[in-house]
């Protein structure tokens, strides 16, 4: 027994010890680990894919991508792509042995490139390639035949020994097309690791082993606290660094004056303002983008900051969405303050401006320099019973009427818009007078739920028999052709709870500066109405026509931009129902 | 033949929609090289495959052909629809007047005569404007935009619209060209991690 009881502790002892062994020699490194742990923190860009291969499979066999092949012209334009896909794809596997249940294998893990600056004009950009793959053996195969295929090629140097404390590692050095330059190859457990410089090679299987090594990618708040803001689902992912590309922004030659100038000193700005840029993608039945530019406003100096802020905060009409509308875009565009820092900027010397980008008439100026921030569309579907004295669909309009910025005291537009709209009417109607014609302009004022409306018909392109109905509220200034929804609009919230909005909106982005929402099932099927039941419809006319291909490929489109003091948010979904 | 000429040779031949293995030149360059055998054999499934495939009828044929039976509007660049949309906003209301009413309006009074009864309005010893001439009464359907009511905003309509739209055209170009350090390095790099897993074709047969 004794004896026994001593041999099973001996063998256990063994496969304790052999055990220890086998995982030593495994590559710290967890399947669930993020890569980013491996990277420098001196890269400058990073886009790390997870499960590229079946995400590309879900693209493909979603609704999104059905509804777009579908499109003759889109399938003309794609056709010569395809068949260059089909050929890599074919030559791939002959060059590589890599066939396409291999290819779905190895892009079925993690994928992260990095690209670091280039230091001068004559040096080579460092970047960095690291795949993880499920399957080592098929990783080692695949590299394997790869630097088979060099070597038949006359293109493999000789090949470095990475050591570490009592492991060797070799990676393999393949010539590049520059004078000198090399590319090297590792494989370390289910890890594949491609960089045409020395020191990322060194220090990327330095952070796979565990052996000392400079900071990571992973470690740096910036990079992190842009982490935190992406979609955790989505499959891509892009950081960009900007401080490690401040160099070779600084060496580019600006521009004496004019617009370059403008837009050279601008991009710089903005560059020096920003922490990181971040972006995430995901595409299946739908597809999402959203892109978060850590800018602080408070390093936004000049003319540059004046117009962010005039960018900046929370829409009110962007919050007010019919339940129902076709398409509307909201949201706040500061075009008076935008034009005052402009115009400021260019009496001070700093930018000698050609006129066109000063706009500087007169009308528009004070129209412009006389509104306020916040905008706001909205095209309605046409009514259940559309009878020939009805307009085939509605619109509706607001705009904020008042300066928000102290020491910007212009006119109210609204102050002076209306009473001018009817001076026009009366000047134009004694103009008919004296000509023996009939007053083409005809004003009334009407009185809808209380709320007093100017109503005036017979403007150039409006539809006969349509009238453009004003209302003033507080700040805001509507316009719209049905009387009923201008004064519902003058007297409080147009109304709430949009489905497609709720449908498609950014989870996190909840106060929008500016958004665009087309329900492009909606447009498709008021086109179809229009065209079975009235010719004269909105949509046969050609406006909203446009946007019919559009809607053929999708239900809904929704862009949010949020813009606060410390990040630019923008957020597109497009989506099939 | 070289292998890459073979290549071009396929590129061409699937190309023009003819069948690759019927094709001489392949062929014979095909026995010789086994990995452009085994190419050939690939791309003639392929070029099978999608000759096999059967037509479909997309979605909405209909629609879309009966849309393009309307008259066709000018469609601008995207830069150009930019510079526009910014001076659209910019001119605020009445642009938007113009977009959203889709007929033509009744005759509206001209930028002159408006003018025209201005003076006559303010000078006393300028005549009136005589009624017009039956001829010259005749109703035409206009399609004056809103602002030729004003004409000041029809002068500036009319001689600022393309410089309006010329002063956006090469921002596009100049935001690329002050990212061109970012762009320009990742290309490079990534050019060259290419190289390392692609043997370049300067050095195949």
């Amino acid at each position: 027994m004794t004896s026994a009881g001593g041999d099973r502790r001996r063998r256990s002892a063994a496969l304790a010890a052999m055990l220890c062994g086998l995982l030593s020699a495994v590559p710290v490194l967890a399947a669930d680990d993020s890569l980013a742990r491996l990277v420098p923190d001196t890269a400058g860009l990073c886009v790390e894919a997870h499960d590229l291969a079946g995400t590309l499979v879900r693209l493909r066999d979603g609704k999104l991508a059905k509804r777009v092949g579908q499109q003759p012209a889109i399938r003309t334009g794609l056709a010569p792509g395809l068949t260059k896909l089909s050929a890599a794809r074919v030559l791939l596997e002959a060059q590589l042995g890599v066939s396409d249940a291999d290819a779905s294998v190895l892009l079925g893990g993690d994928v992260l490139v990095a690209v670091w600056p280039e230091t001068s004009a004559a040096a080579e950009a460092a970047g960095l390639l690291i795949l993880r793959c499920p399957d080592e053996k098929l990783l080692k195969r695949v590299a394997d035949t790869i630097v088979k295929r060099q070597r038949d090629a006359d293109r493999l140097a000789p090949s470095v020994m990475l050591k570490f404390d009592d492991r060797s590692i070799e990676a393999h050095a393949i010539k590049t097309n520059r004078a000198a330059g090399r590319a090297f190859l590792t494989t370390v457990g289910r890890l594949a690791v491609v960089t045409n410089d020395r020191q990322i090679l060194t220090h990327v299987v330095a952070a796979v082993v565990d052996a000392p090594h400079d900071r990571v990618l992973d470690d740096l708040p910036a990079y992190q606290a842009a982490g935190q803001r992406l979609n955790p689902d989505a499959p891509l992912r892009v950081f960009l660094n900007p401080r490690r590309w401040d160099e070779q922004m600084h060496a580019r030659k600006r521009p004496s004056t004019g617009r370059k100038a403008l837009v050279h000193d601008a991009i710089d700005g903005l560059w020096q303002a920003t922490d990181y840029v971040s972006a995430s993608l995901e595409a299946a039945d739908s597809l999402k983008l959203e892109v978060f530019c850590a800018c602080q406003q408070s390093r936004l100096s000049g003319p540059l900051g004046t117009i962010f802020s005039g960018l900046t905060g929370h829409s009110q009409l962007a919050a007010r969405l019919p339940s129902k509308c076709l398409a509307a875009a909201a949201g706040r565009l500061d075009l008076g303050r935008m034009l005052t820092a402009l115009l400021d900027s260019q009496s001070l010397g700093k930018y000698e401006l050609e006129p066109p980008v000063l706009f500087p008439q007169a009308a528009f100026m004070a129209l412009a320099g006389s509104l306020g921030p916040e905008f706001g569309l909205f095209i309605l579907p046409p009514a259940d019973t559309d009878t020939p004295d009805q307009p085939p669909l509605s619109w509706l309009c607001g705009l904020e009427t008042q300066p928000i910025e102290r020491g910007r005291d212009g006119p109210s537009t609204a102050s002076w818009l209306v009473p001018w709209l009817r001076e026009t009417v009366r000047v134009s109607s004694s103009a008919a007078k004296v000509r023996g014609q009939q007053p083409a302009l005809q004003s009334r004022v009407v009185k809808q739920d209380g709320i007093e409306l100017t109503g005036i018909s017979g403007w150039p392109r409006l539809p006969a028999g349509e009238t453009l109905f004003l209302a003033e509220q507080q700040r805001m200034l509507w316009l719209g052709n049905s009387a009923a929804l201008t004064s519902q609009a003058a007297k409080g919230p147009v109304s709430t709870g949009n489905r497609r909005y709720e449908a498609l909106r950014h989870p996190r982005l909840n106060e929008p500066s500016d958004l665009l929402l087309l329900d492009l099932a909606e447009i498709r099927r008021a086109a179809d109405k229009g065209a079975a039941t009235n010719s004269r419809s909105f949509l046969n006319s050609g406006k909203l026509a446009k946007l019919l291909p559009l809607a053929d490929l999708a239900d809904g489109l929704l862009l949010q931009v949020q813009c606060d003091a410390a990040c630019t948010a923008i957020a597109l979904h497009i989506a099939c129902d | 033949m070289q292998c890459l000429e073979f290549e071009s040779r396929l590129q061409s031949v699937l190309d023009a929609r003819q069948a690759p293995q019927a094709d001489a030149a392949l062929g014979g360059h095909a026995a010789e090289c086994a990995e452009c055998r085994q190419l050939l054999a690939a791309m003639t499934a392929v070029a099978e495959y999608a000759a096999a495939m059967p037509a479909v009828c997309p979605a909405g044929l209909t629609r879309q052909v009966l849309q393009q039976m309307q008259p066709r509007r000018r469609v601008l660049p995207l830069r150009w629809a930019a510079g526009l949309a910014a001076a659209a906003a910019l001119a605020g209301v009445l642009p938007l007047w113009s977009w959203l009413s889709g007929g033509h309006g009744p005759t509206a009074q001209t930028a002159e005569t408006h003018h025209e009864v201005q003076l006559a309005q303010t000078v006393p010893n300028r005549p009136a404007p005589q009624p017009p001439s039956p001829k010259s009464a005749i109703v035409e359907p206009t399609t004056a935009e809103p602002w030729s009511l004003v004409p000041e905003l029809s002068a500036f309509s009319a001689q600022n619209s393309h410089e309006l739209t010329a002063g956006f055209n090469g921002v596009g170009d100049e935001v690329r060209e002050g990212l061109a350090p970012v762009t320009r390095s990742t290309a490079g790099a990534l050019e060259s991690l290419w190289q390392a897993l692609s043997p370049t074709e300067d050095n195949r047969s």
